[in-house]
């Protein structure tokens, strides 16, 4: 018998950027992903979502990928958390 | 809003470092260089027909500041019928910036700030060129 993908739920996190709200809205996205539930969970962008981009997140990726890049290369990895829910100051 | 005040738009992506470098660098313009001046316009609301924002929009001029060479801001600001007056990459800043590698999305790292920092400051730059050139 073949293995069959296992199904993964989407968080789809709110991308509003001038609320507070939007952003501890991402953050608790990220948490699940990378820390509460890493590799049960994806995420996508909320635009790129709503204009029909397929681009899915797995995990904490900050390296630019192709669309198809991104679905073939789906690697998991944790990043540390507890970072605050709030926006960082700016350095000076 | 008033029609003189600059959007500022910038990427709302979740998986990579260079979409939190995006909307800090917005952050900083609109909290702190250029407040007043600025102010942020969500990306997710002018995909659907949100009205209020796509007036919004269309009134005024924006500056983007994408995170990938999707563009998504740029091309959703300017298919939604706004002006693009100048459409930032977090990657060109940072080939021009190679010392300040950015990391972590829930937290950017001190080089990603940096380099925030360093975008916000282009972003006010050209905000003044604007509005020096509105008033001429």
């Amino acid at each position: 018998m073949p293995e069959l993908p296992r199904k993964k739920i989407g968080l789809v996190s709110c991308s509003g950027e001038e609320t507070a709200e939007g952003t501890i809205t991402r953050l608790a996205t990220r948490n699940v992903l990378e820390t509460l539930r890493p590799g049960d969970t994806v995420t996508i962008c909320l635009p790129l979502f709503l204009a029909g981009g397929k681009e899915i997140v797995p995990s904490h990726d900050s390296t630019p990928r192709s669309q198809s890049m991104v679905a073939k290369n789906a690697v998991r990895r944790k990043e540390p958390s507890g970072t605050a829910p709030s926006r960082p100051l700016p350095l000076w | 809003m008033t029609k003189n005040k600059v959007y500022i738009v910038p990427c709302s992506g979740i998986g990579k470092a260079y979409g939190s470098v995006a909307r800090e660098s917005a952050f900083v313009v609109t909290e702190h260089l250029r407040p007043g001046r600025t102010a942020i316009l969500a990306l997710s609301r002018l995909v659907p027909d949100d009205s209020d924002a796509r007036s919004d929009i269309r009134q005024a001029k924006s500056i983007t500041i994408d995170g990938c060479k999707l563009s998504c801001a740029a091309k959703v600001v300017s298919e939604t019928g706004g002006t693009v007056a100048h459409a930032l990459q977090v990657l060109d800043v940072y080939r021009a910036n190679k010392e300040l590698k950015p990391a972590g999305i829930s937290e950017l790292n001190e080089d990603g700030k940096k380099l925030a920092v360093v975008i916000a400051e282009e972003v006010a730059a050209l905000v003044d060129s604007m509005e020096e050139n509105q008033n001429a």
